[in-house]
C-alpha cells in the first residue's frame, strides 16, 4: 500500500472513532453524572438514547420538521421522559437498597423499549438529515453529520463541564452529589437537584440518539447495546468521574474504529471486553481512581 | 422579658424505633449562648437535628420566634434564620474553603449580599483569608471547624446550632474554637451548643443544660451547675442514687 | 428522675417490620405447598406437550431462579452471570453431546467443569467489587458470553443456534431413560431439580444459610467472629453458576437445542423478577415467580412486546411498592393472622410468663415469647461464663508504635500497648477523635497500621485478615448497635462462634434450639427485634460466645440506661473473672472505674498515661485535659463509695 494511502486510511478511522466514541461519551456522561449525584445506577438510560432517535424520526419523517429542531425536540423529549421517569422509577425508592433503583430502571427500560417498539414497529428506521454534504481532506471523508455530531458532542460536554466547575448552579450540584444530609442543611433543595441532574442526563442521552439516527439507522434494540458500554465506558473511567468518561469513551470509539480496520473481522464488538476485563485485573478501581462520592468534573 | 428566641416543648424523637429524646424541654433566649451537655448517645445530637429540621421529631413542639416549626425541612428552617454547623464538620471536601462559604449563603436571596458578608468573615477568620482557595478537605481538623463555624455564619442566621464543635480536636485548638465562638456570641449571635467537653460548654454558656437518657436532667447558670452532684452524676451517666437503692 | 426500663416493642411493629426477614427455615410451608400443588397440577396437563413443556420451562427456570436467590436474597449481590451458566451448561452439553458422545454424564460432567472453572475465576476477579460494580460487571461478562456464543459458529452455529440430532443415552444401573420421550426427559428433569433444590435448601436453612446472611447484615462483624468471608463467597457463587449449569444441561436435553437468544438481557430481567415478585428472602419464593411469568403469558396471550412492557411495568410495581415480593407480603400476612388468632386467644402469653416463672416451660410456649420478653441477660451471661480453653498466663496481647495517619490526620502516633492472658481489663479512654477506635481497627485486624507491630499470645498478626486474629482468640465489638438483624439469637450465637474452640457454649445453643427450649426460651426471636439495650447486650455475649482469649469492646454501654449499663458491667466483671481479658472503650466513667484493671488514655493519637484508675484520675495534666475539673469531681464522686450499695 502506498505510504500515503496508509496513513489517510489510518486517519480515517481516527476520525470514525472519534465520531463513534463521541456518542459513547454523551451517553456515559449522564449515566456518571446520575450516579454521582443520586448514587443510583439507571438502568433505563440506554433507552433515552433510542427515545431521542424516535423522537428525531417522528419530527422528520412524519411531521416533516427540519432536522435541527428534530435534535432539539429530542432533546426536550429526553428531558420530559427523564423527569417523568425519575418520579416513576427512582423518588420512591430514596433511602432503599442501592441494588432497588438498578431493578426498577431496568424494568422501566423495558417499558421504554417495548413502548418505543410498539409505537415504532421492530424494523430499524432511517432518518434523513439536512447536513448532507460532506468534506474530503488528504484522503479522509468527514460527512457533515459527523461534524455536526463532533461539534454537538464538544458543545455540550464543554457546557457540562462550564456549568459544573464555574456556575453556582454546577457548585450546588457537587455539593449535593459529596454530602447529601449537610447541602439540605445549607438550605439546597435536594430533592430538585436531583430530578434535575436525572433530567438533564436524559437529555444528554436523546441529543446523541438524535444525531447519531441519521448515521445509523433508528432501532429499539439498540439502547441495550449502547447501554453495555456506557456501564463499560463508566466501570473503566471510574462511576462518578466525568473527565474519566469523556477519556474512555473517546478512547474506546477509537480502538473500536481501529480494530475494525486493522483488526481481524469482528474483532470490533470485542474491544470493550477485553477494556472491562483488562481493567478488572489491573485496576480495579477504575481508569481515574479519586473519591467515589464527588462528581469529578 | 421577652419571649424566648427558640423554645423546645415535650419533644419526643428518634431514628428507626428507638426512642432517643423523651419529652425534653428547653428554652433559648434572643443574644444568649445555651449549652447543651450529657454522656454519649444522651441526645445532644437528636436535639440539634430536631431543631434544625434535618430529624422529624416524633412529639413535642419546636417554636422559633413565636412560631411553630415542628417538622418542617431544613430548607426551610434556614430561610428563618436557623442555622446548624453539623457535627464532624462536614465540609463539603472536594470543594474550596471559599466555595463551601458561599454555599453556605445559599438561602440568602442576593448574591451580592453573600459576598459582602464572605469578605466580612474573611476579615474574622484568618484561616478562611489564607486558604480561601484551597480544598477544604487538605485543611487540618481544627482549620475544618473553623471553616464550618464560618460557612454557618453566611446566611448571618438568627440562631446558630453548634453541634460539638470540639470532637477530634487538640485541647488548644479547642481553646481557639472556644475563643470564637466566645466572639460570634459577643457579636450578638444566639447560639445552642451541644457539647461532650463539660469545661468548654460551661465557660461559654448562658445557661446549662444537662440531658441524660433523653431528658434534661438538670439545668442552670453554669456556676450552678458546676455545684451540683446531681448534674454531674447524670452528665457522666451515674446511676441515681435513689434509684439504685430502690 | 426515673430509672429507664428495658424497652418494649408492640409486637404489631415487629412483624411489619419482619419483611426483610424471612428465610428458608422460616416458612419452608411455602415451598412444600408450592411443590404439592405442583405434583397435584402436572398429572392433569399430562396429556398436552405443550402444557408439559410449560411445566418443564417451570421447573428448570424455577431452578435457575432459586439458586440466583442464593445470591441475591441472602448474600445480596446481584450477579448478572447466572444467565451465562445457564448457557454454558446448555451449550456445553449440546456441544459435547453433538460432536463427541451421546452419554449424557459426559456431556452434563463437561458442563459442571466447564461452568466450575468459569466461576472459579469470574467469582476471584469479581466478588471484591461493591455491590453494583459487581452487578454491572457480571453484566458485561454475561453478555460477552452471549457474543461469544453467536460468533463462535464453528462451535456453536452461530445465531441460527445448535440443534442436537442424535439420541441421548443415560447408562444406569437398572433402568433405561427413552430421550424421545418428552415425558421421559420431563420426570428426569423433575427429579434432578428436586435434588437440586432440596439439597440447596438444607444448605441454606442450616449453617451456610446463616453464614450467608450474617455475612450480608453485618461483614465486618461477621469476620470478627472469624467467618471468612472471601472462601466463603466464592465457594457460593461456584455453587450457584454450577447449579445453573446443571440446569442449562436439562434446558438443552428437553429441547435438543440451543440458541444465544435465549441467554440475553431478556431472560436475566426474567430471572430478577421471578425473583422480586416471588420475594427474595424466601428462599423458595422465585418459584412462584417462576411459575406466574412461565403460565401466565401463555394463558393470557399479549403478544411479545406486550408481554415484555407488562413485565417491566410489573418490575417497577413491585419493587417500588411491594418490595418483599408476593411471598413476603403472604408471610406478613399469615403472622398478622397468626398474631390475631393468638391475641384472641386471651392470656396465652400471661400463662407462658407464669410458666416461665416457675421454670417450666414447654416447647410451644419457649416459641411463642415477645421480644421484649426475652431473658437477654441470661443469653449473655451464659456465653461470658462458658468454660474458656486459653492460656492463662503471659501476654495476650501485644502492640508495639503502632501509627496511623488517614489523609491529614494522624489517627494514631506510636502507640503501644500490653494485655495480660487469663482476665484483665484495660480501659482505653480519650475524648471522641483521639484514635481510640482506630486503635481497635488495627488490633484486630481491619486496618493496616503504618508501622508498628501486634501480637497475640507470640504470632505476629500485624496487618493480618480479621478471620485469622479471630481463629487465634482475639474477637471484637463495633459500635452500631444491630449485630445480625435478620438472625434470630440462636442463630447469631451459632454464627459468632465459627471461629472459636470452646463447644460448650454452641451444645447450650443447640439444645435451646433443638431439644430443650428451656434453657434460653426466646432462642427464636430475630435480633432486629429486641429493643436497642437488649440488642447491645447481646452482642457483648456473642463477642464471648467462642471463648476468645481477648475481647476488643467498643462502647458498649453507648446510649444505655443506668441499669442496662451496670448489666454491662457485670459481663465484663464475669467474663475477667472467667479468665477473658478485655479492652474496654467507653465513655461512662463510672464503668471505667469499676471494671477496669488498668486504664489507658489517648490524646491525638498517643498514649498520654497509663495506670490503675485511681492513678489516672489522680494524674492532674490527664484530668484536666480529659474529663475537666467538672468530671474529676465526679469520679471521686464515684470512687469515693457513695455508690457503693449499688455493688
Amino acid at each position: 500500500m502506498h505510504p500515503l494511502l496508509a496513513t489517510s486510511l489510518f486517519a480515517q478511522e481516527i476520525v470514525n472513532g472519534v465520531v463513534q466514541g463521541g456518542v459513547y461519551v454523551l451517553v456515559a456522561i449522564g449515566l456518571s453524572l446520575v450516579f454521582g449525584v443520586l448514587k443510583v445506577v439507571n438502568f433505563a438510560h440506554g433507552e433515552f438514547y433510542v427515545v431521542g432517535g424516535f423522537v428525531a424520526y417522528l419530527c422528520t419523517a412524519s411531521l416533516g420538521l427540519p432536522y435541527w429542531s428534530a435534535v432539539v425536540l429530542a432533546a426536550l423529549a429526553g428531558l420530559a421522559v427523564g423527569a417523568v421517569a425519575e418520579r416513576l422509577a427512582v423518588k420512591p425508592l430514596r433511602g432503599a437498597p442501592e441494588d432497588a433503583v438498578f431493578l426498577s430502571t431496568f424494568g422501566l427500560s423495558l417499558v421504554l423499549l417495548y413502548g418505543v417498539k410498539l409505537l415504532l414497529g421492530g424494523q430499524p428506521h432511517t432518518v434523513a438529515t439536512s447536513f448532507t454534504g460532506d468534506m474530503h481532506f488528504a484522503g479522509v471523508v468527514l460527512t457533515d453529520q459527523q461534524l455536526v455530531l463532533i461539534a454537538l458532542t464538544i458543545v455540550l460536554v464543554g457546557a457540562l463541564f462550564v456549568v459544573l466547575r464555574r456556575s453556582y448552579v454546577g457548585l450546588v450540584l457537587r455539593a449535593v452529589a459529596q454530602d447529601r444530609a449537610t447541602g439540605s442543611l445549607m438550605g439546597i433543595e435536594v430533592e430538585r437537584v436531583y430530578w434535575a441532574a436525572f433530567a438533564v442526563a436524559a437529555a444528554l442521552a436523546a441529543v446523541a440518539g438524535a444525531i447519531v439516527a441519521p448515521l445509523y439507522s433508528v432501532n429499539p434494540y439498540s439502547g441495550q447495546d449502547i447501554l453495555i458500554t456506557a456501564f463499560i465506558v463508566v466501570i473503566a473511567a471510574g462511576l462518578g468521574s466525568l473527565p474519566g468518561a469523556v477519556m474512555v469513551g473517546l478512547g474506546l470509539g477509537i480502538a473500536e474504529a481501529l480494530a475494525a480496520g486493522y483488526g481481524p473481522s469482528g474483532s470490533r464488538q470485542y474491544v470493550a471486553y477485553v477494556l472491562v476485563v483488562a481493567v478488572l485485573l489491573f485496576r480495579p478501581q477504575g481508569l481515574f481512581p479519586g473519591t467515589a462520592r464527588a462528581v469529578r468534573a | 422579658m421577652s419571649a424566648p428566641l427558640l423554645r423546645v416543648e415535650g419533644l419526643t424523637a428518634g431514628y428507626g424505633r428507638g426512642e432517643v429524646l423523651r419529652d425534653l424541654s428547653i428554652e433559648v433566649a434572643e443574644r444568649t449562648t445555651v449549652s447543651i451537655i450529657g454522656p454519649n448517645g444522651a441526645g445532644k445530637t437528636t436535639l440539634i437535628r430536631c431543631v434544625s429540621g434535618a430529624l422529624r421529631p416524633s412529639g413535642g413542639r419546636v417554636v422559633f420566634d413565636g412560631e411553630e416549626v415542628t417538622g418542617l425541612r431544613p430548607v426551610e428552617l434556614v430561610r428563618r434564620g436557623i442555622m446548624q454547623v453539623p457535627q464532624g464538620r462536614h465540609l463539603f471536601g472536594e470543594l474550596t474553603v471559599e466555595e463551601n462559604l458561599r454555599l453556605g449563603g445559599h438561602s440568602v436571596r442576593r448574591r451580592i449580599d453573600v459576598e459582602r458578608r464572605i469578605e466580612e468573615l474573611v476579615e474574622i477568620f484568618p484561616i478562611v483569608r489564607e486558604r480561601r482557595g484551597q480544598l477544604a478537605h487538605t485543611l487540618s481538623g481544627g482549620q475544618q471547624q473553623m471553616v464550618a463555624i464560618a460557612r454557618g455564619l453566611v446566611c448571618e442566621p438568627r440562631l446558630l446550632l453548634l453541634d460539638e464543635p470540639s470532637v477530634g480536636l487538640a485541647p488548644a485548638i479547642i481553646d481557639d474554637v472556644g475563643a470564637l465562638v466566645a466572639q460570634i456570641k459577643a457579636a450578638g449571635c444566639t447560639v445552642l451548643l451541644a457539647e461532650q467537653n463539660v469545661p468548654l460548654a460551661l465557660s461559654l454558656a448562658d445557661h446549662v443544660h444537662v440531658i441524660a437518657n433523653g431528658a434534661v436532667a438538670a439545668h442552670g447558670t453554669p456556676a450552678e451547675i458546676e455545684a451540683r452532684d446531681d448534674a454531674r452524676r447524670a452528665y457522666l451517666g451515674l446511676p441515681d442514687p435513689a434509684g439504685a437503692a430502690a | 428522675m426515673s430509672v429507664a426500663g428495658v424497652k418494649r416493642r408492640s409486637p404489631g411493629g415487629a412483624a411489619s417490620a419482619a419483611g426483610g426477614a424471612l428465610r428458608a427455615g422460616a416458612a419452608p410451608w411455602l415451598g412444600v405447598i408450592t411443590l404439592i400443588a405442583f405434583a397435584l397440577v402436572a398429572p392433569l396437563i399430562w396429556s398436552s406437550d405443550y402444557a408439559l413443556e410449560l411445566m418443564d420451562l417451570v421447573v428448570v427456570y424455577g431452578v435457575v431462579s432459586v439458586s440466583l436467590n442464593v445470591m441475591v436474597g441472602y448474600l445480596g449481590y446481584l450477579p448478572f452471570s447466572q444467565i451465562a451458566f445457564f448457557g454454558i451448561g446448555a451449550y456445553a452439553g449440546a456441544i459435547v453431546a453433538e460432536r463427541v458422545t451421546d452419554n449424557l454424564w459426559v456431556a452434563a460432567g463437561a458442563a459442571i467443569a466447564v461452568a466450575l472453572l468459569v466461576s472459579l475465576v469470574i467469582g476471584r476477579l469479581t466478588l471484591h467489587l461493591r455491590g453494583l460494580y459487581f452487578a454491572i460487571v457480571t453484566l458485561a461478562l454475561a453478555q460477552l458470553f452471549v457474543l461469544a456464543a453467536t460468533n463462535a459458529s464453528g462451535l456453536t452455529n452461530g445465531s441460527n443456534g445448535l440443534t442436537y440430532a442424535g439420541q441421548l443415552s443415560l447408562p444406569l444401573p437398572a433402568i433405561s431413560l427413552d430421550f424421545s420421550q418428552y415425558r421421559t426427559v420431563y420426570l428426569l428433569t423433575v427429579v434432578v431439580a428436586a435434588v437440586l433444590l432440596v439439597g440447596l435448601w438444607r444448605l441454606m436453612r442450616g449453617g451456610v444459610g446463616r453464614i450467608a446472611l450474617a455475612l450480608r447484615d453485618n461483614e465486618a462483624l461477621a469476620r470478627s467472629f472469624g467467618v471468612r468471608a472471601t472462601p466463603f463467597k466464592l465457594g457460593a457463587f461456584v455453587l450457584v453458576s454450577v447449579v445453573a449449569s446443571i440446569a442449562g444441561v436439562l434446558y438443552f436435553i428437553y429441547y435438543e437445542f440451543v440458541s444465544p437468544g435465549t441467554f440475553g438481557l431478556q431472560n436475566s430481567l426474567l430471572l430478577l423478577l421471578m425473583i422480586v415478585l416471588g420475594g427474595k428472602d424466601l428462599f423458595w419464593a422465585p418459584l412462584l415467580g417462576a411459575v406466574v411469568f412461565e403460565v401466565l403469558p401463555k394463558v393470557v396471550n399479549l403478544g411479545e412486546d406486550v408481554k415484555w412492557l407488562v413485565f417491566g411495568a410489573i418490575m417497577i410495581a413491585v419493587v417500588t411498592m411491594l418490595p418483599s415480593g408476593l411471598g413476603g407480603a403472604a408471610v406478613d400476612g399469615w403472622r398478622r393472622v397468626r398474631g390475631r388468632l393468638r391475641s384472641r386467644s386471651g392470656a396465652a402469653s400471661a400463662v407462658a410468663a407464669a410458666a416461665r416463672a416457675s421454670g417450666a416451660v414447654d416447647g410451644r410456649a419457649a416459641g411463642s415469647l415477645e421480644p421484649g420478653e426475652v431473658d437477654v441477660r441470661g443469653w449473655a451471661r451464659a456465653a461470658v461464663t462458658a468454660p474458656s480453653v486459653t492460656p492463662r498466663d503471659g501476654i495476650a496481647l501485644r502492640a508495639d508504635g503502632l501509627a496511623k495517619r488517614f489523609g491529614g490526620v494522624q489517627a494514631l502516633d506510636g502507640v503501644s500497648l500490653e494485655l495480660r492472658a487469663g482476665g484483665e481489663v484495660l480501659g482505653l479512654v480519650g475524648p471522641n477523635g483521639s484514635g481510640k477506635t482506630t486503635l481497635f481497627n488495627v488490633l484486630s485486624g481491619f486496618v493496616a497500621p503504618d508501622s508498628g507491630t501486634v501480637s497475640l499470645f507470640d504470632h505476629d498478626v500485624t496487618a493480618a485478615a480479621p478471620e485469622r486474629i479471630a481463629g487465634l482468640g482475639l474477637v471484637r465489638t463495633f459500635q452500631e448497635e444491630a449485630a445480625f438483624p435478620t438472625l434470630t439469637i440462636a442463630e447469631s450465637a451459632l454464627v459468632a462462634r465459627v471461629g472459636g474452640r470452646s463447644r460448650r457454649f454452641t451444645q447450650l445453643v443447640w439444645n435451646a434450639m433443638r431439644a430443650k427450649p428451656e434453657v434460653f426460651p426466646g432462642s427464636d426471636v430475630r435480633v432486629g427485634e429486641l429493643s436497642h439495650g437488649s440488642q447491645r447486650l447481646l452482642a457483648i455475649g456473642l463477642a464471648f460466645a467462642s471463648a476468645p482469649a481477648v475481647v476488643l469492646l467498643d462502647e458498649p454501654a453507648a446510649g444505655l440506661g443506668p441499669e442496662e449499663a451496670e448489666s454491662v458491667a457485670e459481663m465484663i466483671r464475669l467474663a475477667r473473672d472467667n479468665g477473658t481479658s478485655v479492652v474496654l472503650i467507653e465513655h461512662h466513667m463510672e464503668m471505667v472505674m469499676g471494671v477496669c484493671d488498668r486504664v489507658m488514655v489517648l490524646g491525638s493519637g498517643a498514649k498520654l498515661a497509663e495506670g490503675t484508675p485511681a492513678e489516672v484520675t489522680s494524674d492532674e495534666v490527664v484530668v484536666e485535659a480529659f474529663l475537666g475539673s467538672f468530671g474529676r469531681r465526679a469520679v471521686e464522686l464515684s470512687t469515693s463509695g457513695t455508690d457503693g450499695g449499688s455493688r
